[in-house]
């Protein structure tokens, strides 16, 4: 396992390498240049601009110096913010956009694995079809048609929550008071239990549901201390939510007809321990292998819910780079997704073998 | 796909694959038992029959939509679902001979087809319309606005009307001053507040009446209110009051009211209809078919080509897709193939990853090994054997690809990346939800605008999910039942 | 003309403003002096009505400025998103009236003009102060001139600095790659309070372009010491009524009063609140929810909804949006053609049918509002007459018309103007045309290439003087992009800037219009602009007018927050 981290760790720079490549050869083919506005740009201004920003070198020595400056950190200016570097940009939206990004990512996970779970343990009860037509639906409504009702309903009609807005709170206290209570109740069992009972398998399990609660705990914090985000996270979260939902729905039900959990349950085991102990670990498999695309989605999603609620993340600034040519913070945040989207399939890949044993990894 | 069905697992035969076997025994291919399961699923039938519907009418639309999706009348902009219409152009043209096809209306056109004798007859009072705005603070008229106009003064003479524009009632006055008191009639309220008002200024004179007949293809004689005209007479629609044609109205009606340019909504559902399942069946075919075969390789051959072909996916992956589409879209033609080969791309990469991932697990099982042993070819037990035992999984994701494909046109719409159809911008389910979702009052107001095509779209994704539950149930008849 | 950030983005319509009466109207408007030190005496108190009743309201406006700015260096700015912020934080020599957009003392106490119109000699204020104390000199103005007019800076308005002499030949050396010494243009520092600007042709609207950002001072020490950095907030110094505190970029903009600004007496507010909300629909929420007192824009899609909300506001704006045709291509290239496609457009319906805020149909291209100068009344719509026109040209009821695209920009609200033209082109023509969207960028480089047949533009006006609308339809102007020209058209303008009479200068410049736009057509107009928004009514001292500028200074709160 941990040979196999290291080998897709070397194999970054190389797909970065890649990416950034077919970004910059992709943009700079776009027809259009950076400095083109409604009044006429004076030729010889245009020329002495492009001397600035070095569009006058060759494309290969442009991509060799933008390779340099990415190498030191310098991800060079942004031609359309003049005042700014692309990485300042950068700095400022990133912290938005990730935020909004994982409070949806576990809102989506807490309700979609929660919904699923219980839409197949008990299939064609009238929970199941509720909520495989409540997250059917969420998936079939685009997200600038939620947002704007959710606006018009909580924001204009009722004035629970407000139209926009992002001065985040945060408290660490809640999370840690989960952690605290976790690490209580794995202290009483092991009292408990004794030495010989203490198994590293069992605390791993238990391990992944306290993460998950102290997500949800630090969620449900933020949220608290900042109600404006509130709307953008829900909006956000509920297509992907539902995908979850049906995913882990149909993976638990392709597990629940498997051997080993037909063994499981021939032992006389009870249902709910078949469920937590056996079907989970086997069922959240395509959810699993779908968090990596959901991540990807989240980040482009947020554009449609950034510009919808004002939130200042990256998101919103990336379709607007592409379409005023603004090079270098359009190669900026393709580097910058790039690097998160790796990332996260990584660790996804690790989960994976983690979750499934006999994926073998040579 | 292959006819035969996998060979069922040499041991552990359960009650239900024995059943299957029996099944098999009597001579029913896979699809046919597959169907007879599918026709049990009650919700997933309801879904094939709303995809079926919504197919055709896509598929038929230039020929059952009620009218052109394009034509707008200025005078119907946002008229409410069931609303009625003159049928009538924007400016009616008659003159003795031959009428000019297009400045006629359709009704005097088709008469006119048909050769037969018949009697058109229009009633005009010359008018104009205009939206009068005031503001009024307490029991004062702050501001009386027309548009861009202040005026100081509004006085309505003989022949002009002031209306509450929404209420419909009529004011009792006939000086609005701006700055003075409310004039007798007028509604009170506390603070501000504003009340439209539509002016109606009809120039003196009755209603006159505008007389045609048609003979053979030809308008033969026109008349205004009885008298013979000469030369061409041009009638603006917005001044008609009734027409009828052979003594019968010529009313139609809006069944999902108009837009905001007055173009007939139900038309325009139906249009994006067939512009959103074109680009979503086109483009969930060109990806799913890439990534089952691009998974299904990588996973089954293993080692050094699944690591670089799984790399070649990262890579992909790594790269926002909506900075693909948009310099696709940009750098080549605004096209609909080009959005195909744009999202195409994009969504292969999901499925193939779960395939690749399927058949690594599939791979490990017995059958597969026993094929192995007995020296089955590999491409042989790869399509025979590991492909058609992803298909469960392939069709829940095509139930997930086909929508997706739809929200993501709908989600370029949003930005602006609207595509050309046949060299005229279209709007898509997308893009007319996103128009609707812009005139969404805030009490709600013209919601038919963002309801009409926005249920039009669920109502079909809704479908096409449900059916791909079914479907799924249907082929892949081991999971039926269970839990 | 600066329409190139809005266009750009995804919203249609113009921004909005113009007067709305009330407290604070000042009183006798057009009063200011054309020159002369009867300028000191300028009366700053008729901007305010007697009484204290306003100090029961804490002074923190809030607005959206409709999408975030680009930079907040005023030689570098283009858009009138950033020329609101720059008129709080920067001053010029002069600065503009809130409700007449008239030019009055800014930095400059008082001025003189030359006889032949040509000398400005500039007297600036003792007690001018940048916001960190130093004194504002007009050196300081000779040094922000020559950094802008240095290509390196990126000034992308340095054609505002054209009318001075020397300045274009300075420019064009620059860019050239030559050692140009500023020296050598018409600006002379006579003494620190006192700067002389010569001009190359007389100007009138040269007091105007004193108040425009590109022409505002910037601190020297401050940007030598930070270079780009230079407008961050804590570096930041400028000499206007209000200096930078917190810069959120995409989020919010907010200032507080400059305590050195020498007329601080009269800035009552504590705290402005500049927004940046792009989306049309969140910023009317945001609007209706109470957060923000005043927006610029309204989506065309809520027009009718903003209408019946009393805060609506809806005023003429100095801007034309008009088609370019093609000249150097067929069919275009025959002017009957031309009028007959112009003729057939019935642009009533359309500010009707699409527009819907009062938008008024145009013939000429001068838009409305500019004080002296006439509407030209053009060629109306008459469809017959269009008929027989393409008739002669060749093409009796479309019969062998050939194939045409007509070219916009990916935008609702254009397509929907287009959608229509098309129809009525289709109807009254029998034309069939095409129509084809790309987005902004690709859109201005067919334009400019003349890469095109028919293609939707708009202009709106640097200043209040029609030849900010006729200058470039001159032969190869850089933003006539139709290849037309015109020898008799050319010499019209040339005529005009020689004419010191203002009254015969309008005459030759409506005659040029005239010739534009009823003879020649390489343009089909459409409409004019019209400002609209939401403003609250206790935002005081807030004027419509026809550029879409408020110079902050002037306004103050006067009643409780909506919604509390």
């Amino acid at each position: 396992m941990g040979r196999y981290v290291l080998r897709r760790l070397l194999w970054t720079p190389l797909v970065l390498l890649v990416l950034v490549t077919l970004t910059f050869t992709l943009i700079r083919a776009a027809p259009g240049n950076p400095f083109s506005r409604e009044r006429a740009l004076a030729p010889e201004v245009e020329k002495a601009l492009n001397e600035k920003y070095g569009f006058d070198k060759p494309p290969p020595v442009q991509f060799a110096r933008y390779l340099g400056g990415v190498a030191r950190g310098d991800f060079g200016p942004s031609i359309k913010y003049k005042d700014r570097t692309v990485r300042q940009i950068l700095a400022g939206g990133l912290p938005k956009t990730v935020l909004l990004g994982c409070v949806a990512t576990v809102l989506a996970l807490a309700v979609g694995l929660l919904a699923g779970v219980v839409g197949a343990v008990r299939q064609n009860s009238v929970f199941d079809y509720a909520s495989m037509s409540v997250a059917t639906f969420g998936m079939s409504v685009p997200t600038f048609v939620t947002g704007p009702v959710l606006v018009l309903l909580f924001a204009l009609a009722w004035k629970l929550l407000p139209v926009s807005g992002l001065d985040v709170a945060f408290t660490w206290a809640p999370a840690l008071g989960v952690v605290a209570l976790h690490a209580a109740w794995r202290v009483v069992e092991f009292s408990r239990v004794g030495r010989a009972g203490f198994s590293w398998g069992r605390e791993a399990a238990c391990a992944w549901l306290g993460m998950l609660a102290v997500a949800v705990a630090a969620v449900t914090t933020i949220l608290v201390r900042t109600p404006a985000l509130v709307l953008p996270a829900v909006t956000l979260a509920l297509p992907f939510a539902s995908r979850i939902a049906r995913l882990m729905r149909a993976g638990m039900l392709e597990v629940i007809g498997q051997d080993y959990v037909r063994t499981a349950r021939a032992k006389g085991l009870s249902e709910t321990v078949v469920v937590v102990r056996h079907a989970l670990k086997g069922g959240i498999l395509p959810v699993v292998s779908y968090l990596g695309p959901a991540v990807a989605g989240i980040l482009t999603g947020s554009l449609v819910v950034e510009r919808i609620f004002a939130i200042p993340g990256i998101g919103r600034e990336f379709v607007e780079a592409a379409l005023s040519r603004d090079y270098f913070l359009v190669l900026g945040i393709v580097v910058l997704d790039g690097c998160l989207l790796i990332a996260f399939n990584l660790v996804v890949d690790v989960v994976y073998g983690f979750l499934d044993p006999r994926i073998r990894y040579d | 796909m292959t006819t035969d069905v996998p060979e069922p697992a040499p041991a552990g035969v359960t009650e239900r694959e024995a059943e299957l076997l029996a099944e098999t025994a009597r001579g029913e291919g896979p699809w046919a038992q597959a169907w007879k399961r599918l026709r049990r699923h009650r919700m997933a039938m309801g879904g094939l029959v709303v995809v079926v519907v919504m197919g055709l009418t896509a598929v038929l639309a230039p020929w059952i939509v009620p009218f052109d999706p394009r034509t707008s009348e200025r005078w119907e902009t946002a008229l409410r679902p069931g609303a009625t219409h003159l049928d009538l152009c924007n400016e009616i043209v008659l003159q003795k001979g031959e009428p000019r096809p297009s400045d006629v209306p359709e009704c005097v056109r088709d008469a006119l087809a048909g050769g037969a004798r018949h009697r058109y007859e229009v009633d005009v009072a010359v008018q104009t319309v205009a939206t009068l705005r005031v503001t009024m603070e307490g029991a004062k008229v702050q501001q009386i606005g027309e548009g861009g106009k202040r005026h100081a003064k509004v006085e309505l003479g003989p022949h002009d009307t002031l209306v509450v524009k929404e209420g419909g009632a009529r004011l009792a006055t006939d000086v609005l001053e701006a700055g003075g008191t409310l004039p007798p009639g007028m509604p009170r309220k506390d603070g501000r507040w504003v009340l439209l008002l539509e002016w109606t200024r009809r120039e003196a004179g009755a209603v006159r009446r505008v007389a045609c007949a048609l003979e053979g293809g030809a308008i033969r004689s026109v008349t205004v209110d009885g008298k013979e005209a000469e030369g061409e007479v041009r009638v603006r629609a917005e001044d008609v009051q009734d027409a009828r044609l052979d003594g019968v109205s010529r009313v139609h009606s809006h069944l999902l009211g108009t837009d905001l340019a007055g173009r007939d909504l139900l038309s325009r559902v139906i249009y994006g209809g067939r512009i959103s399942l074109l680009v979503g069946l086109v483009a969930t075919l060109v990806s799913l078919s890439i990534g089952v075969v691009y998974g299904a390789v990588a996973g089954y051959v293993g080692g050094r080509t699944d690591v670089v072909m799984m790399r070649v996916v990262d890579i992909l992956y790594a790269l926002p897709y909506i900075f693909l589409v948009i310099v696709l879209l940009t750098v080549f033609e605004r096209s609909l193939l080009m959005l195909f080969v744009a999202l195409g791309m994009v969504q292969w990469l999901t499925p193939g990853r779960i395939v690749r991932g399927q058949i690594l697990s599939l791979k490990q099982r017995e059958y597969v090994e026993a094929a192995r042993t007995v020296g089955t070819r590999p491409v042989k037990t790869l399509f025979r054997h590991l492909i058609p035992n992803t298909l469960g999984i392939v069709v829940v994701f095509t139930t997930l690809t086909v929508p997706a494909v739809v929200m993501e046109e709908s989600f370029l719409s949003f930005i602006g990346l609207t595509v050309m159809y046949d060299g005229e911008p279209l709007d898509s389910w997308g893009a007319l939800v996103e128009n609707g979702r812009n005139a969404l009052g805030t009490d709600g107001d013209r919601w038919w605008l963002l309801v009409a095509p926005a249920a039009a779209m669920s109502v079909t994704l809704f479908s096409l999910n449900f059916l791909g539950d079914g479907l799924r149930d249907a082929l892949d008849p081991r999971q039926k039942g269970r839990g | 003309m600066r329409i190139a950030l809005l266009a750009a983005l995804l919203l249609a319509l113009p921004l909005g403003a113009q007067a709305r009466a009330g407290e604070g109207d000042p009183a006798g408007t057009g009063a200011v002096p054309r020159q002369g030190e009867a300028l000191k005496a300028f009366d700053w108190d008729q901007f305010f009505p007697k009484g204290d009743e306003w100090r029961k309201t804490p002074q923190v406006f809030a607005w959206n400025n409709d999408t975030e700015p680009e930079t907040l260096d005023p030689a570098v700015m283009t858009g009138v998103t950033e020329h609101n912020i720059a008129m709080a934080l920067f001053e010029g020599l002069t600065t503009l009236h809130p409700a007449t957009m008239e030019p009055i003392p800014g930095v400059a106490e008082w001025w003189e003009i030359s006889p032949d119109g040509l000398v400005y000699t500039f007297h600036l204020r003792a007690n001018a102060k940048w916001s960190n104390g130093d004194p504002v000199t007009a050196e300081d103005f000779r040094w922000s001139w020559d950094r802008a007019l240095t290509p390196a800076t990126e000034c992308q308005y340095a054609e505002m600095f054209f009318p001075i002499r020397g300045a274009e030949r300075l420019y064009a050396e620059r860019v050239a790659g030559k050692a140009a010494d500023f020296a050598t243009t018409g600006v002379e520092v006579v003494d620190p309070r006192t700067l002389r600007i010569t001009l190359h042709t007389a100007s009138p609207y040269f007091l105007e372009i004193c108040a425009f950002e590109t022409l505002m001072p910037v601190h020297r020490a401050t940007v030598e010491k930070h270079g780009k950095e230079w407008t961050q907030p804590g570096k930041l110094v400028g000499n206007g009524p209000f200096a930078l505190d917190v810069w959120k970029p995409r989020d919010r903009i907010e200032v507080v009063p400059n305590p050195h600004w020498w007329n601080r007496r009269i800035v009552r507010l504590e705290r402005m609140l500049i927004g940046a909300i792009d989306d049309q629909s969140t910023s009317f929420n945001k609007y209706l929810e109470g957060a923000v007192d005043w927006i610029r824009s309204i989506g065309a899609s809520k027009v009718e909804e903003a209408q019946a909300h009393p805060d609506y506001y809806v005023s003429p704006y100095l801007g034309s949006y008009f088609f370019r045709f093609n000249v150097t291509r067929k069919p275009f290239d025959d002017v009957r053609v031309r009028k007959a496609f112009t003729q057939a457009v019935d642009k009533k319906a359309i500010c009707e049918t699409v527009l819907k805020a009062g938008q008024q149909p145009a013939t000429g291209v001068v838009s409305p509002g500019i004080p002296g100068y006439p509407e030209l009344q053009g060629l109306p719509y008459d469809p017959k007459r269009a008929r027989e026109l393409l008739a002669e040209a060749g093409f009796p009821e479309g019969r062998g018309f050939p194939e045409v695209e007509l070219l916009y920009n990916t935008s609702e609200s254009h397509k929907q103007v287009c959608e229509q033209l098309v129809e009525m082109w289709r109807t009254t023509l029998g034309v069939k045309i095409t129509l084809h969207n790309v987005e902004w960028k690709v859109y201005l480089e067919d334009t400019r290439k003349l890469n095109y047949q028919v293609v939707r533009g708009a202009w709106i006006a640097d200043y209040r003087d029609p030849s900010t609308f006729l200058d470039m339809w001159c032969t190869d102007r850089g933003n006539n992009n139709t290849g037309w020209s015109n020898a008799k058209y050319d010499a019209l303008l040339v005529a005009a800037t020689k004419e010191l009479d203002p009254e015969k200068r309008f005459k030759i410049l409506a005659e040029a219009e005239r010739l534009l736009c009823v003879e020649e057509l390489p343009i089909l107009p459409l409409y004019y602009y019209v400002n609209q928004g939401m403003l609250r009514p206790r935002v005081k001292g807030w004027h419509e007018n026809v550029r879409d500028l408020h110079p902050c200074q002037f306004i103050w709160l006067d009643g409780p927050a909506a919604g509390k």
